[in-house]
């Protein structure tokens, strides 16, 4: 979304301080840590690609509480939430929706299809067919839908939360890497460990605690808090350390495919949110640091060597490799004043 | 958080919390020690047996063992009963200070302290080694003075590598000392490569690197990690300024004993010489004479009835005040021919031919032994130069060691009438050896005249000077000393002679020789074997006469006309019968003309074979020689001792004086956050906390935070600060706050001084690796994760 979009939609127009930041971030979490217990980290993950306007992709196998996160965030920021439970027969009319003849009118009538709503749950993305996977592109990209010769603009905040079961899993097409590559970060909720879901078994006895969810910020808040993280200072020093790890992924020996420049742009936006959640002005290394595999790991495509080899497959090697490229890119500090 | 559990920071278990006694923990931390400090003893113990080309027989080198054993078992006894290293070092250091004061000054010993007598004994004594060193030829003999520099800096060597390669497992810098040993004998002589024995020190250099690094491995408390393990280019530069310093620091202490002198003594190139070594034939016969262990030079077995001089060369021109050999310009290819009849020599001198057998055993001479004179020598092996006029045989190329040959010679038997009347008549061709420098000192030609004045005859003259030498008024000394010019022939050491009436063959030989000339007698020196002693065996039916290095001798020749070049014996005291034509018996029986009655009288008037101990011979050096000796030994000692200590502590005051800078710099620095976490990562680095170029200032932080306990809130203010200097917007750092990154830092330091052990802090201070990294220029990479995002 481009800022003069930002106006036109109507955001506040002053960023916050960081503490008022601070404050609504915080009341987000503890309304996601509500309804997933010991998952902070998913958690923290999903608000910061709320606010950096990226989209999310949970990916874990079923049951683990993919879906439930992704109601949460949107219930917590008080937009609208639309759920598209993606099918084998989904058709990309379904996503974007649909002109029809009103014969009353005699002219043929746009009915706005599941997309058209602030958060977009996606279930299961990777059962649909391409097909209609790939109407959800240009809605993801350009934040807008056209048919029939007609652009209809998305309302902002838009946000696709995505969960998908593993590619191994039956009746699943894999998302291909153009479309993966639109989403900002790929998270794993995992299992819980036995205490927490020991809680959560208490805590679901009689009511599902999705219920009691009340919205913390509105959607003005949400502008405020998107445009105070743009504000957040990436200084050079910072910017070449993040385009040093982008490359050392596009020279890696066990890497086919390295991450993309979105990926090197996504990885600076999520940056910037995690140090306005921390509460400073500006980027560190270690904001980088912590978001190099959520940001980039589902961009990397491994060798078929790296991919089958017995750390675990694929992603997991993809993980490693990227920890390693980080520990061995040196961090930039500077002895002396040079800007 | 998955990062790779880093090494421990501090190797000596200083940990907090840790409350086992400090002996035991040290105990543990040393388990294998002994081994490391065995194997310390191995490789100095076969560098040492580099030295067996230098020094003659093994004795030596048990008795230097034996030292390096006791010493290295005094510290190894101290390590297992837990002391901590810098005692073991000191009580090394105190063993060795005893054993000084038991080897040097014997008498002293009960005074604990060294008094000045001892300081002054010890310096006497060092001279003495020097002087020692510096007389003797390779190999020498491990005589008193040798032995104990040898133990001396030996067992210092063996504390030092101890103390580095068990001590501060270094055993990297410890190979310098076995390596400083090594380096003596090539220093000494250009001997070849002893491959054995650089491959045995190789070995058990390799033994000490393995032993090393097992020290406090086996102890009970597991694996020891080590960080700033790898290649370490500090310590490769700090070998070779080790290595350079000693090859410039041995030369200083073993005087005289360096291949490098003797090349320049040899590189002023006066003539071919005696020795291949290039030294002047005088001094080195100085030298040789000097050997209280004389080696088998030649054997020889002669029809003659008494023992020969063999002769090598004749110093002939002294025009330039110095006796220097006629040059063999005119020499020819030797191939069996016939010398021709000897110069000046009459056919009614009687003569007898004998026949010699010459096997030359230690020897190394350009110049062939001969006696004079001969007539033909057979069986020689090799290429060699006739000089003709001279009867000299050479070969440039200056080995004569394992040659035989047969020399067919003539025994002069001149008639004391025939003695008598040869003329004062010096032919043309002779001219030259009656040859004096103009500025003679007026001293010789007196007493010449003073002495031989009354004579008639030149024979009688001659007579007469020999009878002056060797009356008793001389006495034979080999105490010249070498360094003020004495051990010399030349005009003004001869005048000195004439006073002080004391010195050995070649002042005799020169101060005859020069008298004679100036009475108008042609003469020459000759340099070459005094007959030797009477073996007990014989060859063929023949005595066998062996000959040592002791026995090199000059002796003058004066030449008359129509018998031509006689030898005399003016020297004193060795026990060698003179010519039974040069005694003045001879001349008075010839007068009375009953020459064939004379019987050879044995005039020895010293006591024979006096050789006065090289260790007495001080007595000739004035007080003030001997001051000015032990300042320069002091000088010597003091100057290695500091250059030790400069180079040593270098590391520990270019780190000081960094972190001394950078304090300075904090109050004006642009970065001043910066400029004190650089510091700190540093000291970091001092003491061996682990850390790698992928990490951030968080990560250092929070694992630093994990190992040690530090000041709260020290180094997360400072960390902040530093990202704050280094990430946010420029504008934004609207002040500089230097407030509080001084004490925070200093806070740090003194944290992280008070955390480790007391070795470990000197170990930092000593041998700061930090510097080491910043030539590095880049750290050790370690695999660290991201940390956790939670915030």
């Amino acid at each position: 979304m481009t800022p003069e979009a930002a106006a036109a939609a109507g955001f506040a127009a002053a960023p916050l301080t960081l503490e008022e930041f601070g404050g609504h971030t915080s009341a987000i979490m503890a309304n996601l840590e509500s309804v997933i217990d010991g998952k902070t980290e998913a958690a923290t993950l999903a608000l910061i690609v709320l606010i950096a306007e990226g989209h999310l992709l949970v990916e874990d196998v079923p049951g683990v509480g993919k879906t439930t996160l992704a109601k949460a965030l949107a219930t917590s920021v008080g937009c609208t939430v639309s759920r598209i439970q993606f099918t084998p027969d989904l058709l990309p009319s379904d996503v974007t929706g649909v002109s029809i003849y009103n014969q009353v009118d005699h002219a043929f009538e746009f009915k706005r299809g599941a997309v058209f709503a602030n958060i977009v749950i996606a279930d299961e993305i990777n059962r649909a067919s391409p097909k209609t996977q790939s109407a959800l592109l240009e809605c993801m990209e350009e934040g807008q839908v056209s048919i029939d010769g007609t652009t209809h603009p998305l309302e902002p905040p838009f946000i696709v939360v995505a969960t998908q079961n593993p590619i191994e899993m039956e009746g699943t097409y894999a998302l291909p890497e153009a479309q993966r590559d639109r989403f900002m970060a790929r998270i794993s909720m995992g299992y819980p460990d036995a205490a927490a879901e020991l809680i959560m078994l208490h805590n679901r006895e009689s009511v599902s605690p999705l219920d009691a969810l009340r919205p913390v910020v509105d959607k003005p808040q949400l502008a405020a808090m998107i445009l105070t993280a743009r504000s957040i200072y990436v200084s050079r020093a910072v910017e070449s350390y993040v385009v040093s790890i982008v490359q050392a992924t596009r020279g890696h020996p066990e890497f086919r495919l390295g991450s993309s420049p979105r990926g090197t742009l996504h990885l600076v936006r999520a940056a910037k949110v995690l140090a306005a959640l921390s509460g400073r002005e500006f980027v560190v290394p270690d904001d980088v640091n912590q978001l190099v595999v959520p940001v980039l790991a589902h961009r990397i495509v491994a060798t078929r060597r790296a991919a089958s080899d017995a750390r675990g497959g694929g992603a997991e090697a993809i993980a490693t490799a990227l920890r390693a490229i980080v520990a061995a890119t040196p961090v930039p500090l500077s002895r002396t004043r040079t800007s | 958080m998955s990062s790779r559990r880093s090494a421990r920071p501090f190797a000596s278990g200083a940990l907090p919390g840790n409350r086992r006694p400090a002996p035991q923990i040290r105990r543990e931390a040393r388990s294998g020690a002994w081994k490391s400090s065995l194997a310390v003893a191995v490789c100095l113990g076969a560098a040492l047996l580099g030295l067996a080309p230098v020094l003659q027989g093994l004795g030596w080198w048990f008795a230097t063992m034996s030292i390096v054993l006791l010493l290295l078992g005094v510290m190894t006894a101290l390590r297992a009963w837990g002391a901590p290293e810098l005692v073991v070092i000191a009580a090394g250091a105190v063993v060795w200070a005893a054993l000084v004061l038991v080897l040097y000054a014997g008498d002293s010993l009960w005074f604990v302290f060294p008094t000045p007598a001892t300081l002054t004994d010890l310096s006497v004594d060092l001279a003495d080694a020097g002087l020692s060193i510096a007389q003797q030829e390779v190999p020498a003999v491990a005589d008193g003075p040798i032995l104990q520099l040898m133990v001396m800096a030996v067992g210092l060597i063996a504390i030092v590598s101890d103390g580095l390669a068990t001590g501060l497992r270094a055993p990297v810098l410890g190979g310098l000392g076995p390596l400083a040993v090594l380096a003596v004998a090539p220093l000494v002589r250009h001997v070849d490569p002893n491959v054995p024995v650089y491959v045995a020190t190789a070995a058990a250099f390799l033994l000490m690197l393995w032993c090393g690094s097992r020290i406090g491995v086996d102890g009970p408390r597991g694996p020891r990690l080590r960080g700033g393990g790898g290649r370490n280019p500090l310590l490769a530069v700090g070998m070779s300024v080790a290595a350079i310093a000693a090859m410039v620091v041995l030369p200083a202490i073993t005087p005289g004993l360096t291949a490098d002198s003797l090349a320049e003594e040899s590189g002023t190139g006066r003539f071919p010489s005696v020795y291949a070594t290039g030294v002047d034939p005088t001094i080195q016969l100085g030298r040789d004479l000097r050997r209280s262990d004389p080696l088998l030079s030649l054997t020889y077995s002669t029809t003659s009835e008494e023992g020969l001089y063999l002769k090598m060369v004749n110093l002939g021109d002294f025009s330039t005040g110095l006796w220097e050999p006629e040059s063999p310009y005119d020499a020819v290819g030797y191939d069996g021919q016939d010398f021709g009849t000897p110069p000046g020599l009459a056919a009614d001198v009687p003569t007898v031919q004998s026949s010699t057998s010459v096997s030359i055993a230690a020897l190394r001479s350009d110049w062939l032994p001969l006696p004079y004179p001969t007539q033909k020598v057979e069986q020689l092996s090799g290429d060699w130069l006739l000089t003709p006029g001279t009867f000299t045989v050479t070969d440039l190329r200056g080995d004569t060691r394992g040659l035989n040959y047969q020399v067919t010679g003539l025994d002069i038997q001149p008639t004391a009438e025939q003695l008598a009347a040869a003329g004062a008549v010096v032919p043309d061709a002779i001219s030259g050896f009656l040859a004096l420098p103009p500025d003679l000192p007026p001293v010789i030609a007196e007493t010449a005249a003073t002495v031989a004045g009354g004579a008639a005859t030149n024979y009688d003259q001659a007579v007469a000077l020999q009878e002056y030498f060797r009356s008793g008024e001389f006495r034979y000394s080999l105490s010249a000393p070498v360094s003020n010019g004495y051990d010399s022939d030349n005009a003004l050491a001869i005048a000195d002679f004439l006073a002080q009436k004391e010195g050995y063959c070649v002042h005799f030989a020169g101060a005859m020789a020069v008298m004679a000339r100036t009475l108008g007698i042609p003469s020459r020196i000759a340099v070459g074997y005094a007959p030797g002693q009477q073996a007990d065996d014989t060859a063929d039916g023949l005595p066998v006469y062996e000959v040592y290095t002791d026995q090199l001798h000059a002796w003058p020749e004066l030449y008359f006309d129509g018998i031509g070049w006689l030898p005399f014996e003016p020297t004193p005291g060795l026990n060698i019968t003179p010519p039974d034509y040069s005694l003045p018996d001879y001349a008075q029986a010839g007068a009375s003309g009953s020459a064939s009655t004379s019987q050879p009288s044995s005039t020895s008037t010293a006591a024979p074979n006096e050789r006065p101990d090289i260790l007495n011979g001080q007595g000739a050096q004035s007080p003030e020689q001997i001051a000015l000796g032990q300042l320069r030994g002091w000088g010597v000692f003091a100057a290695i001792l500091g250059a030790i200590a400069v180079i040593g502590l270098a590391p520990f005051s270019v780190r000081r004086m960094l972190r001394r800078r950078r304090l300075r710099e904090l109050d004006t620095a642009a970065l001043p956050g910066t400029l004190a976490w650089t510091e700190l990562e540093d000291t970091l680095d001092d003491y061996r906390v682990q850390r790698s170029a992928g990490d951030t200032l968080h990560d250092l932080d929070r694992r630093v935070r994990e190992e040690l306990t530090l000041p709260e809130g020290a180094l997360e203010r400072l960390r902040l600060r530093v990202e704050f200097e280094q990430y946010a917007h420029p504008e934004s750092t609207d002040a500089v706050r230097r407030a509080g990154i001084r004490s925070d830092l200093e806070a740090l330091i003194r944290a992280l001084e008070l955390g480790a052990s007391r070795a470990e802090r000197s170990r930092a201070r000593l041998l700061p690796f930090s510097l080491l990294s910043r030539l590095r220029g880049r750290r050790g990479r370690t695999t660290s994760a991201p940390g956790s995002l939670v915030p």
